[in-house]
């Protein structure tokens, strides 16, 4: 089964065309096809792509209206504009973030340019408004491994996120696992959050480092004092330790906020050190016990 | 897709050793100091060796770029300069084919467009690889959301890649953090730091291989004073009060201010 998925949108019948055939034939990706801009957006109301490549103009929008809906959908996806539509005639001014790769397709070469800007889409992550941790793949695979739907591991965060709200005397606590392209909360305690893209955590820059990332106040920091998602959630202060399990990147975090800034001594962060010890044994006992149960169940299904 | 080109050399100038195809480099230092001044020389010095080069700028409109690089290197060659002109000052442009108008640095969208472009163009003339510089981030900062440069600055450096070519990215860091000027870095491939010690300027190059390690003077600064207009302008950086205040000033007459560097004041006011 491919690795990615593209679609590929232009007006007329895309399907039997050199640039789809190339997509096709070179990369590790599924390729599907869309004649219009309603047609692409049904198919992505079914299934998000990796990357969408588009034409500027289809017969009912331009090509960057369809690429700004694909960014509020899926905000790290790849968007790239392949036309022959002059430059004059692409009218960006509505559309500055949308942040399209461009590939001019009169350009003798445009298909390879094409094919190689693809690639990068989906395997550099090149659409990515944030840094990736150096075993990004790695990382999914030990996230994947891991029994996250568990009722005990569950009960056993839930306790521990609560005690570390009393220890730290803070209004909000959790415990966050960080997918390929979101973030969700595996626990929380004192807020009820949805999950949001990578691109607006704070937590996204916590599992680069080995140790504690600690902002006394979000609005003082560059990286996080437009966001949003994060006034709109209330925080202030963020004080988040990476959940290494096994050798791989980190898979989540442990996470203290306060809707207040506030400092966080030495002695703070060595009680978080130790909290996050504890909360990544119980992600090991929980993968240890799913390990087991699976060898006992191939074992009983084997005398059968 | 490899253009096939040879490393980046930046001839006895400057203290840094050829630079490999498909490298970003970002180029930070306070407003004080000649960081925007070796950005745009590590560009120009392609103009001697067939390469083309491609200025994304968000604060001095093109015509006002192109003097700054004609003083920065005398003798400049341009015939494959071209200018993506973000700034919003200027409307309409009277050289198409040099100068691209962006008309407000908020169309991230429309630079890199018009940068992707005018490097295409550059290739298909035959050059032998493309340099190009975004000067600066700090400007984009100002319009936008930390994630959505970053995520510029990870598609540039993408394409860069892919293409064999060369990417500055200017950073003036007055303002910010290490950790924002780490995160910029960490998506490039090196960082040059630029500094000043005293009247001079150094650099300090980490993550390339094969450059010299530690701190080194270059000749930005000193190539003050320069002759723009009828003038013959010198700058001086004074530090008080917890400010650096730049100073400019005509040797032959009595024109001088503190700010930015004014070209068209220069070029419209004579001398005696």
């Amino acid at each position: 089964m491919p690795q990615h998925a593209v679609l590929f949108v232009a007006d007329g019948s895309p399907d039997d065309t050199a640039p789809v055939r190339a997509l096709r034939d070179q990369l590790d990706a599924s390729v599907s096809t869309a004649a219009s801009g309603a047609a692409a957006r049904r198919a992505l109301a079914e299934d998000l792509p990796d990357c969408v490549v588009t034409d500027y103009e289809l017969p009912d929008e331009t090509g960057l209206d369809l690429l700004e809906h694909v960014r509020s959908e899926r905000p790290d996806a790849g968007c790239i504009l392949f036309t022959g539509v002059d430059r004059a005639v692409i009218d960006t001014a509505a559309f500055g973030d949308v942040l399209p790769e461009y590939v001019d397709s009169d350009r003798p070469d445009a298909v390879d340019r094409l094919v190689d800007l693809t690639r990068n889409a989906l395997e550099a992550r090149s659409h990515a408004g944030y840094p990736l941790p150096d075993d990004e793949p790695g990382r999914l695979e030990t996230l994947a491994g891991l029994d996250l739907d568990s009722a005990p591991l569950q009960a056993a965060l839930d306790r521990l996120t609560a005690l570390a709200a009393e220890h730290f005397d803070v209004p909000m606590a959790s415990v966050n696992v960080v997918f390929s392209h979101s973030q969700e909360c595996l626990v929380a305690h004192g807020a009820d959050w949805s999950p949001l893209p990578r691109e607006d955590t704070v937590c996204t820059y916590t599992i680069l480092d080995d140790d504690l990332t600690v902002i006394e106040d979000l609005r003082d920091d560059v990286r996080f004092a437009d966001n949003d998602a994060l006034a709109d959630m209330g925080i202030r202060f963020y004080a988040g330790a990476p959940l290494r399990v096994g050798d791989a990147a980190p898979v989540g975090t442990l996470c203290l906020y306060d809707d207040k800034p506030r400092s966080f001594p030495e002695a703070d962060r060595e009680s978080l050190r130790r909290f996050t010890a504890e909360v990544v044994d119980q992600f090991a006992l929980r993968a240890r016990r799913r390990s087991t149960d699976r060898d006992g169940d191939a074992a009983r299904t084997g005398d059968r | 897709m490899s253009t096939g080109g040879g490393s980046f050399a930046f001839g006895d100038d400057l203290p840094l050793e050829p630079i490999a195809p498909g490298t970003t480099i970002l180029v930070a230092g306070p407003g004080t100091t000649a960081a925007r001044e070796l950005a745009l020389l590590l560009v120009l010095a392609g103009a001697d060796r067939n390469e083309g080069m491609v200025l994304a700028s968000t604060a001095t409109h093109g015509r006002g770029l192109l003097e700054q690089c004609r003083a920065l290197r005398r003798g400049l060659d341009d015939e494959y300069l071209r200018v993506v002109d973000a700034t919003g000052l200027a409307r309409g442009s009277t050289d198409p084919e040099r100068v691209a108008y962006v008309e407000d640095r908020a169309d991230l969208s429309g630079i890199g467009i018009d940068v992707s472009s005018l490097h295409d163009d550059l290739l298909a003339a035959g050059v032998d690889g493309v340099r190009t510089v975004i000067d600066s981030l700090t400007g984009l900062l100002a319009v936008h959301e930390f994630k959505t440069v970053f995520k510029f600055v990870n598609i540039l450096t993408n394409r860069v890649r892919s293409y064999d070519g060369l990417g500055i990215l200017h950073l003036e860091t007055s303002t910010l953090s290490e950790e924002v000027i780490e995160t910029f870095a960490g998506t490039c491939d090196g960082r040059i730091t630029v500094g000043a010690d005293g009247r001079s300027s150094r650099l300090r190059v980490e993550g390339l291989p094969d450059q010299p390690g530690g701190w080194h003077s270059f000749d930005a600064t000193t190539q003050w004073p320069r002759g723009i207009g009828h003038h013959v302008v010198g700058r001086q950086v004074s530090v008080g009060g917890g400010e650096a205040r730049a100073r400019y000033e005509c040797a032959r007459c009595d024109l001088g201010w503190e700010g930015e560097l004014d070209l068209d004041r220069l070029r419209s006011t004579p001398c005696r």
